[in-house]
């Protein structure tokens, strides 16, 4: 599936990186037929924090050991994902629209966010965390319905 | 991700709870390392784009 030709069979949600990093994992519950897609941007965001040599664990690091994956795994699973568990709109359809929204203000992730939300028709769901800021913001001001997932541990 | 959206929180969008799944076996490199509580309470307190959007590309998340 790209940002230009959704998958009709489908309903696309837009995520953060830190639920497409859990989605990417196998960890993040969809309901049925909602397939999460986040965009290069935050997939970028998510590689940067395991490649980069470093001496503290970030949080992003710190959800992945949590869950039992490596760096090694965590990229593997962000790179390249399985497109059961998350996908990676294609940036390149959106570049005008980008464009404009940095223009105005956007950060590069707020501007992809918000072009590829648009391109699918689809909803944002963001992590705790993302909820206020600047990327709420722009989807705020673009009229983007989000929502804002708390993510809460499995009941024993 | 069926369950209601809840309104009325300080940023002004609906919340939905999600509870966590335990990662396929596949995706699983250290399973003493599991732990979905730490998992939730990391994803719920994390205000990374805020300082992102605050020091204008600062990531906390590629800190060496």
């Amino acid at each position: 599936m790209s940002a230009a030709e959704p998958d009709g069979a489908v309903t696309p949600s837009v995520v953060d990186d830190q639920l497409a990093l859990l989605a990417a994992l196998g960890s993040l519950p969809m309901a049925l037929g909602v397939v999460p897609v986040t965009t290069y941007a935050w997939q970028q965001r998510i590689l940067g924090a395991f490649v980069a040599p470093r001496a503290t664990a970030g949080q992003l690091q710190q959800i992945a050991a949590r869950a039992g994956a490596t760096a090694a795994r965590a990229i593997a699973a962000a790179g390249d994902p399985d497109p059961d568990y998350l996908v990676i709109a294609d940036p390149r359809p959106l570049a005008v629209d980008v464009a404009r929204l940095r223009v105005s203000g956007a950060n590069s992730l707020a501007a992809e966010l918000v072009a590829t939300a648009r391109a699918l028709g689809a909803t944002v769901l963001l992590s705790r965390g993302n909820a206020r800021g600047h990327v709420a913001d722009h989807l705020r001001s673009a009229g983007l319905p989000v929502e804002v997932s708390d993510i809460e541990p499995p009941v024993h | 991700m069926s369950n209601p959206a809840s309104t009325d929180h300080a940023d002004g969008f609906p919340h939905r709870t999600v509870v966590l799944r335990r990662p396929p076996a596949h995706m699983i490199d250290d399973e003493s390392m599991i732990d979905l509580s730490v998992v939730a309470e990391l994803v719920n307190s994390g205000v990374l784009t805020e300082e992102i959007s605050a020091a204008n590309n600062h990531d906390p998340d590629l800190e060496v």
